[in-house]
């Protein structure tokens, strides 16, 4: 009895391997010849690594609607240093033929999730608030753990930089600019504490029975603010009175408000709704409160309103599942409100660009990261046009956080924050390759290093005498094909499925046996070396054929 | 994903009855050959003609010049009366209740109206035109109540009635003694609480005044709640009280006389005949409902006859809904007064010039009199009749209304709804693997 069969392609094989680079996964680091400005020792050996890279043969955005096609980027120790077409790379540079690729500015989150939601066991201690949901006092920087997991899962989004926005209560504490890069909480914070974040939706697990409305948050905000307001004066009449009374109280949390409420520090307002918006507005004005909003996905309800205004405007791209319509009877119960807002929300980035309103685009707010690209894509689809897309990722953001001089574009002396794409990253199907984070490259996608596309003839070595014919093709991600296998019983059958598992370099084929008179799956699995294809069928039951 | 293109119309607000933009308002309108109900001095009138300008009325009765260009409506067989009113609706609104803790007027329901409220539509085509949006009665001392015009489609801050006066939503009886874990838990409580924070109110008040006298110390704090509180004391935060029993009325109102003041509303009032000499020797307001009762304990008391009593008592007398069905047809509620012997302008004025009376907003509205907000109703026939239909409404002498329009929206809707289900059946399930509802952040 024989359950497999070895085959050896025969000479007219026609198919070619891409010999891609292979790209090693950087680990941390990348902080070569920084001996003397780091203060933590090393321990073990160095990392060598020279920090020194070319990238050549790519499409290279370097800023919205800048391309330079076949241009060659140069990096030095985490900065870009040349960038150009018609450029050789520098003797000693490392060398990543980008041929076919397309790369751009790294994108920047203006307000990202990064976790950073836990909350202590039996409550925030110290002199806090009276209320538990105003935490203004929390730093994300002096609290920076944010789970790497998170980190990987923005930069396969092409995202390189992030605000990192706390999430607990209404006042929730500071955002710090973070690079995404996975070096130690030391290398990652480029602004700490920029900007508070404020929210209309209240923190159960922080406790407190007020407010537990719309309108008693608001009536918080308001006390709050004053609150800050007074603190300073309370503590200023202290201290001019030589201490002349006992002291006021002491909060960190209205302590922290002090330059908000002064209108020398952003607070983000996360909305929930284009109400939301309005009502943040019109406190923001009513306060002097230079004001940043999370937008709901919703500002298309109030493009009349929007239009021209310039205030900071960060959307998600969060768009809704269709109302099911799928009989009648469901379709009665979609409203037109509902229906609407499948409709219009992916329209939303490309109205709030033609209304000339500023905004930045964050992947917050999303049920899985891996929707950011692929609802992107939508919103060009649906009318935004590239370049604002990419202004909404890069040069908007990096203004917004005062990183215009370091980040945004592909300029020499930049940070080297880069997305390589397989193709149009806004226009197509296409995977990020790497992410480049202060000069390091992170592996998003690792490209097949086989490609086994092309008509293999494939016979048996041993007395069965097997002949066939098997044809791939298709995106190296979803191979498709049909084998014909020769003589009297012979057939040709669609593949059901074809890939090349990564870790192992090897093919695998299946097919259904029926044609040949099996039950069951025919598996063709081998490795393949140079223009040869070795390896072994197994037929279904192991029958003989 | 290849989603068809349609082409949707801007409109607010984005659900259906959405309008593009809101009605013209006419240089001069004038409705003619109606039967008017002014709800003024002037009564109600036959074959008459009402005239609104710039919107405002400007004058009713027979033949009334109009001046040239001015919207011309035969309403030969119709009946006109000033736009309804409702002083307790919770429609409107995105949230009612803040009952985190007993004591909150600083908490603003002017912060959260809403304009995605389909409620507004539905009221309006019933002929209500002004409503008075209340907190709940989960607190002895609620929040700040809203006065709304229904401008459909209008922003939620371009609904709200422009220098309307400031209410305050109280509550007594069973609702705000009964959330756990929280003071009070009796009536007792809840006199006991009020009146505590009235003192400390008074408190504020003289540690602010010692403050600006000499200086010394920490400078007190703006407290939101203290100052809703004096608002109160100093009657510019007027008394809109829930309540059933006639015994706690009473011992609000006097309560407030101690310190001064008036209550301006005693709401739901089940039991509010048995006090209705008391309420009109103590101007307060009464806002009740035509027949509901007896629905838990200390409603049990309720008469179909509390309106004529208050009526015939001297009491301002309002009906209210606190239900956003009922506020569509408020009419109705009127209608049913007849049967307890009022007669027709004394049970329409318990929607109209008795409503804006009651909660203090007669000097708008109301009433189909020089000055007044042009917003009135135009009806298929007698007001108080359920089978009149309000054929037009108008606020501000614009048409927010009609039956035609209605009609036409209607087909819009239909026409849309199918437009989008196309979309969606033809897209099919190809995007439901990369598209998500909104996250629940």
């Amino acid at each position: 009895m024989r359950n497999g069969s070895p085959y050896i392609p025969t000479g007219d094989t026609v198919r070619a391997i891409l010999s891609f680079l292979g790209l090693t996964l950087l680990l941390t680091s990348g902080v070569a010849a920084q001996q003397a400005t780091r203060t933590q020792p090393v321990t073990g050996i160095r990392d060598n690594g020279s920090g020194f890279h070319a990238l050549v043969g790519a499409r290279v955005v370097t800023s919205p609607g800048q391309v330079l096609d076949n241009a060659t980027i140069v990096i030095r120790n985490g900065l870009i240093s040349a960038v150009g077409r018609n450029m050789q790379p520098p003797a000693g540079a490392r060398v990543w033929d980008l041929t076919g690729h397309t790369v751009y500015p790294g994108f920047i989150d203006a307000h990202a999730d990064l976790g950073m939601d836990a909350v202590p066991e039996g409550g925030d201690v110290g002199p806090t608030h009276w209320n538990p949901q105003v935490r203004a006092w929390f730093s994300t920087t002096r609290n920076l753990q944010d789970d790497a997991e998170r980190r990987a899962a923005l930069r396969s989004q092409g995202f390189g930089t992030a605000l990192v926005v706390p999430t607990q209560g209404i006042f929730r504490g500071t955002a710090s600019v973070v690079n995404l890069g996975d070096a130690g909480v030391r290398d990652r914070v480029l602004r700490s504490d920029i900007a508070q974040a404020v929210g209309f939706q209240r923190s159960f697990q922080l406790g407190g029975a007020y407010p537990n409305s719309s309108m008693g948050t608001i009536a918080l905000m308001k006390q709050t603010f004053m609150d800050a307001d007074w603190y300073m004066r309370a503590w200023g009449a202290y201290e001019d009175s030589g201490r002349a009374f006992l002291p006021p109280e002491t909060s960190e949390a209205l302590a922290a408000l002090e330059d908000a409420v002064q209108g020398n520090q952003p607070i983000i307002f996360e909305t929930g709704s284009e109400e939301e918006y309005l009502r943040a507005y019109k406190l923001a004005g009513e306060y002097g409160i230079d004001a940043w909003y999370r937008g709901s996905g919703e500002e298309y309800r109030i493009i009349d309103v929007l239009r021209g205004r310039t205030d900071p405007l960060i959307i998600p791209l969060s768009f809704p599942d269709a109302p099911d319509v799928d009989d009648p009877e469901s379709a009665l119960n979609a409203s037109l409100a509902d229906l609407r807002d499948w409709y219009l929300a992916p329209t939303s980035p490309a109205q709030l660009a033609d209304a000339g309103v500023r905004f930045a685009i964050t992947s917050d707010g999303l049920s899985s990261l891996n929707e950011f690209l692929p609802n992107l894509r939508i919103a060009v689809a649906r009318g935004l046009s590239t370049s604002d897309a990419l202004a909404a990722l890069t040069t908007t953001p990096a203004a917004l956080l005062g990183l215009e001089n370091t980040h945004g574009t592909i300029e020499e002396g930049k940070i080297a924050n880069l997305v390589v794409s397989e193709g149009d990253l806004l226009t197509e199907e296409a995977t990020v390759r790497d992410v480049w984070v202060h000069g390091q490259a992170y592996e998003v996608t690792r490209p097949p290093e086989i490609d086994p596309r092309g008509t293999w003839s494939i016979t048996s070595d041993d007395e069965w005498g097997f002949e066939a014919s098997l044809l791939l093709e298709g995106p190296l991600n979803r191979l498709r094909g049909s084998i014909d296998i020769a003589g009297p019983d012979g057939a040709s059958i669609d593949l059901a499925s074809a890939e090349v598992v990564a870790e192992t370099g090897r093919l695998e084929v299946r097919f259904a046996g029926e044609d040949l008179g099996y039950e069951g799956v025919a598996l063709l699995a081998g490795s393949v070396r140079g223009e040869e294809f070795y390896g072994w069928t197994s037929l279904p039951n192991g029958a003989d054929p | 994903m290849n989603v068809p293109e349609i082409d949707l119309p801007f409109i607010r607000p984005m659900m259906e009855y959405g309008v593009s933009a809101i009605p013209e308002q006419p240089a001069a309108v004038v409705v003619r050959n109606a039967t008017v109900w002014s709800q003024g001095p002037q009564g109600r009138m036959e074959n008459a003609d009402l005239l609104i300008e710039a919107g405002k009325v400007v004058a009713v009765g027979p033949d009334l010049d109009a001046p040239r260009g001015a919207v011309e409506i035969d309403a030969t067989g119709k009946h006109v009366t000033p736009g309804l009113i409702d002083p307790h609706i919770h429609s409107g609104v995105s949230s009612v209740n803040e009952s985190g803790f007993a004591i909150v007027p600083e908490v603003q329901m002017g912060d959260v109206v809403t304009h995605n409220n389909i409620w507004m539509y539905r009221q309006l085509a019933g002929g209500l035109t002004t409503a008075h949006i209340k907190h709940g009665s989960a607190n002895p001392i609620g929040g700040e109540n809203v006065f709304v015009k229904m401008r459909w489609g209008s922003l939620p801050e371009q609904l709200k009635l422009e220098d309307a006066p400031r209410t305050v939503k109280f509550a007594l009886g069973e609702n705000p003694k009964r959330r756990q874990g929280r003071y009070p838990d009796t009536r007792m409580g809840t006199q006991e609480i009020i009146r505590d924070h009235f003192l400390a109110a008074r408190d504020y008040e003289r540690e602010w005044q010692r403050w600006e006298s000499d200086g010394e110390g920490i400078p007190p704090r703006r407290d939101l709640r203290m100052e809703a509180i004096l608002d109160i004391l100093n009657q510019e935060l007027l008394i809109s009280s829930h309540g059933y029993r006639a015994d706690e009325f009473l011992a609000l109102v006097r309560l407030a006389e101690e310190f001064g003041f008036r209550v301006q509303t005693l709401q739901h009032g089940v039991e509010a005949y048995k006090i209705a000499p008391e309420l009109a020797a103590s101007g307060v307001a009464a806002v009740v409902w035509s027949d509901w009762g007896a629905f838990k304990l200390e409603a049990y008391d309720a008469s179909v006859y509390n309106a004529r009593i208050l009526i015939e008592a001297g009491v301002v007398t309002s009906l209210h809904s606190d239900n956003s069905e009922i506020a569509s047809r408020m009419n109705w509620e009127a209608g049913k007064l007849l049967r307890t012997g009022l007669t027709p302008e004394q049970a329409l004025s318990t929607v109209t010039n008795g409503s804006a009376k009651a909660v203090a907003i007669d000097a708008r509205v109301g009433s189909l009199e020089a000055g007044k907000d042009g917003d009135f109703v135009i009806w298929s026939g007698n007001p108080l009749s359920q089978f009149t239909r309000a054929e037009q409404t108008w606020v501000d002498g614009r048409r927010y209304f009609s039956l035609e329009e209605d009609a036409a929206m209607r087909e819009q809707i239909a026409r849309e709804r199918t437009q989008l289900i196309q979309a969606i059946l033809s897209v099919g399930n190809a995007d439901e693997n990369t598209r998500e509802g909104r996250g629940s952040n």
